[in-house]
């Protein structure tokens, strides 16, 4: 599919996919930092802002935005991530331009209603309790803090309750001023509408968007965290054993070899951590690991639940199957399985419009270029043994390793 | 007459759904780099009698033992997942075109003859016992089983899909294997492929790969209608209340039905602007999340609404919810709101579609349930039935299913 790329004055960088097979339009708007700029005294003020944003503009209510939206059957949602805000809709094609429109005013033009901002802190903060339901939740949020400390990427994404009580109104505002601004943002258009019309309606509704503030200073990478082990008493049917290290991100030369490691030890029925400890001992039913794609440091984690009477095994075998990658190479039959299913999955996952708005309008927001695409498969094919393992030999070093369990 | 979306999906006809010696196929070739293959076996817990509780799900582990499936397929790069409900175990796939050859066959084979190895066996039921205690460290999955459990009492609907713990821990070999016999029967096997696909190809493959297994008729379940009922319950491991309540819906065979309940819970909680989430999330502020949705299967089904909420406003938001379904069966439903609830149905239904693999699903299983116009015009029909629904529609169905005398309220609380 052909994808074009503009830049307009006022900064703006659109991606246009044109894409006939159905008649749809997915528009993603991708807002360079995501949750980076968050100190630990606003935790949380990224993710209050993508709950607010659609709640009310100079123009219309939050009630009556919801009416536009529904009415036209279509789909307008917020998300913050560690990297960037997004703010996605998904519409028929012949409704798009309204909806684009009513988009652009969100965008642009947002009030953060009082009224609605209690409703949204509340229900925040009903959030944060609930994680405590979830092992896996508490396990995953304290690692993070482990492998990050104070930086962004250390705390939670809903904010803690003591920092989301004081946000106000001032703050979203403040936060809008700052970084929702034509220059940090990226849109993604894919579906069935030419280059030439996508250019147009966001010319029309956005060419004139302009800002008197200068662009507030880049945020910084997180400083590394001592390897910390911990134990968090908690009553459940299976304890969680999480063990993680901290790891390469997306700019690193090697961070393909770095994507065929997370993806042999823990993608798929046939991976490694599947295989010998879930086939081959039965210590679990789910056991996987994870490497978030990362502007800055990431991590490559490996996790499983397990009886309690088993934390000793899975901890050692989740240890020692990444040490492994560190100590011996890989032979070439394993690691070509391994770019296999990592080239396979990565072409089923550009299959709807809005995979692929997400995968490109991302990749610019990084400031990687949707070239990022070509030349990132590229690189996964050319991963030798010999680099795969002097990656893994970088990354397994001292883990840090969080455990939830009963007593 | 017909207002928006049939020209949203463009594609070439849907191949009539076919018997080769039991099997029932359906096709439906799309502009795609891949194929997805979609089976569904009429072998879910629902069918298990009391002592092989487990087996269906427990089967659909050993499939898998000992096999290189899942090599063939990632080496491919491709993905494949399996599944067991009530009603049926689901095995599905998507590859690049090419393999779709290599694949059919391996899956069929694997399906008629898994290998049953006694060591394998002993070692998997150590992961099957490990997945029941995964489930119940999720409360969502807690207090839907509770439900599920008390809105139909003594029928196979009420016992939950993985078994009970002890009654699985028993299990023997010889059990699955009887099981699979029984049921893993061309009969009781559809099929359905999306995507790049040849449709000659498809039929050869499975005429060649699927009538080999030895035919048995399907068995059939005995209907037992639930009870309505009303459960309280204290979970230590949650921090807010869950309220659960659910009408006993209508059946596969009647599924416009079924399309016309999915249309109510859109009006009711889909969306921000729509009348629950308005008022019990953003108006009253008594709960904090609204979820749910109506079950189509072979048996009478669930159409739920789960709230979660402090524990003080369960009461009221539960006569709230009473209080409007009772106004809907009085036809109080506005010409705005069940337009905006429609389109939206559509559109998400169109959204849904445009993925080989989802299309793939749908087909597979409303194909198995008996929805033959559904599936084989799907690209009209699912928009054309919900188009035509007028607020008359939506108050018969709200006065037939939606009756306090068909429904199941569950009540979880943090602490007494």
């Amino acid at each position: 599919m052909e994808r074009h790329k503009y830049t307009l004055d006022n900064g703006i960088t659109l991606i246009s996919i044109e894409n006939p097979a159905v008649d749809l339009v997915s528009a993603k708007f991708f807002f360079r930092y995501g949750t980076q700029v968050e100190t630990p005294e606003q935790a949380g003020l990224v993710h209050l802002v993508t709950a607010m944003i659609t709640k009310g503009t100079e123009v219309h209510t939050a009630q009556e935005i919801a009416e536009l939206i529904e009415s036209r059957g279509a789909v307008l949602s917020a998300e913050a991530s560690a990297d960037y805000l997004v703010i996605n809709t998904k519409t028929l094609t012949s409704d798009f331009a309204s909806i684009f429109a009513l988009t652009s005013e969100i965008l642009r033009r947002p009030t953060f209603p009082e009224s609605e901002l209690e409703l949204e802190r509340y229900l925040t903060l009903q959030g944060i309790k609930a994680k405590q339901e979830r092992p896996f939740s508490i396990a995953y949020d304290q690692m993070q803090t482990l492998l990050f400390g104070k930086h962004s990427y250390g705390l939670p994404l809903l904010g803690f309750p003591e920092t989301v009580s004081q946000l106000t109104q001032a703050h979203l505002q403040t936060y809008h001023r700052q970084y929702l601004r034509p220059d940090h943002l990226v849109i993604a258009l894919a579906g069935n509408l030419s280059p030439d019309r996508a250019l147009t309606l966001v010319q029309e509704y956005l060419g004139d968007w302009h800002t008197p503030h200068p662009a507030p200073p880049s945020p910084q990478p997180p400083q590394p965290q001592p390897p910390t082990h911990l134990h968090i008493p908690k009553a459940t049917q299976q304890a969680i054993v999480m063990v993680s290290y901290p790891a390469i991100p997306v700019t690193d030369a090697n961070y393909s070899a770095m994507k065929l490691i997370a993806t042999y030890l823990g993608s798929g029925l046939s991976s490694r951590l599947f295989v010998e400890l879930r086939e081959k001992q039965g210590l679990a039913y789910e056991v996987s690991a994870f490497y978030p794609t990362r502007q800055f440091t990431s991590q490559l984690s490996a996790y499983m639940g397990t009886a309690p009477q088993n934390i000793d095994r899975a901890k050692t075998g989740l240890e020692q199957e990444c040490q492994r990658l560190a100590e011996t190479a890989l032979p070439p039959a394993e690691l070509d399985l391994a770019k296999s299913k990592l080239l396979g999955q990565y072409a089923l996952s550009k299959q709807t419009n809005s995979q692929l708005a997400q995968t490109y309008g991302w990749y610019e927001c990084l400031g990687l270029s949707v070239d990022f695409d070509q030349h990132y498969q590229a690189q996964v094919q050319a991963v030798t043994p010999e680099q795969l393992q002097h990656t893994a030999q970088q990354c397994f070093q001292a883990p840090s390793i969080v455990i939830v369990s009963a007593n | 007459m017909y207002p928006h979306g049939s020209s949203a999906i463009d594609r070439p006809p849907v191949t009539h759904q076919e018997y080769c010696g039991g099997v029932t196929l359906i096709c439906q070739p799309m502009v795609s780099a891949s194929a997805s293959v979609d089976i569904w076996i009429g072998a879910g817990s629902a069918i298990e009698t009391e002592e092989e509780q487990g087996s269906a799900h427990f089967l659909e582990h050993m499939i898998f033992r000992g096999t290189e499936f899942d090599y063939l397929i990632e080496s491919q790069g491709g993905v494949s997942n399996a599944a067991t409900s009530l009603d049926y175990t689901h095995f599905s796939f998507t590859v690049p075109a090419a393999g779709l050859a290599t694949t059919l066959p391996y899956l069929a084979h694997m399906l008629s003859q898994p290998r049953f190895d006694p060591e394998d066996f002993e070692q998997e039921k150590l992961v099957v016992l490990e997945e029941i205690n995964y489930c119940y460290d999720d409360p969502e999955w807690v207090c839907h089983q509770l439900l599920q459990q008390t809105a139909y009492n003594a029928h196979n609907y009420g016992r939950s899909v993985l078994g009970a713990y002890p009654v699985v821990a028993k299990l023997t070999l010889a059990d699955l294997q009887k099981f699979h016999r029984r049921h893993y029967t061309p009969a009781n096997m559809t099929i359905a492929c999306t995507g790049a696909i040849d449709i000659a190809l498809v039929r050869s493959l499975v005429a060649e790969n699927f009538l080999q297994l030895p035919y048995h008729p399907p068995l059939q379940a005995g209907i037992i209608f639930p009870k309505a009922n009303r459960c309280v319950k204290y979970l230590p491991q949650l921090h807010h209340a869950r309220l659960l309540m659910g009408w006993l819906g209508t059946s596969a065979e009647r599924w416009e039905d079924g399309l016309g309940l999915d249309l109510i819970a859109t009006l009711l909680w889909g969306g921000r602007s729509s009348r629950l989430v308005h008022e019990l999330r953003e108006d009253y502020q008594w709960v904090h999340d609204l979820d749910g949705g109506f079950a189509l299967q072979k048996y009478p089904g669930l159409f739920t609404i789960s709230a979660t909420l402090e524990p003080e406003y369960v009461e009221r938001t539960e006569s709230h919810i009473l209080r409007t379904l009772s106004h809907m069966a009085r036809g109080k439903i506005s010409p705005q709101e069940l337009a905006k609830a429609k389109r939206s149905l559509c559109n998400s239904f169109i959204f849904a579609m445009e993925c080989p693999a989802r299309l793939a699903s749908f087909l597979g299983y409303h194909t198995m349930l008996g929805c033959h116009d559904l599936c084989n015009h799907w690209t009209t029909v699912y928009n054309e039935v919900v188009m035509s629904m007028e607020i008359a529609d939506l108050q018969y169905l709200a006065q037939r299913y939606l009756s306090p005398d068909r429904l199941t309220v569950i009540t979880c609380l943090p602490h007494p």
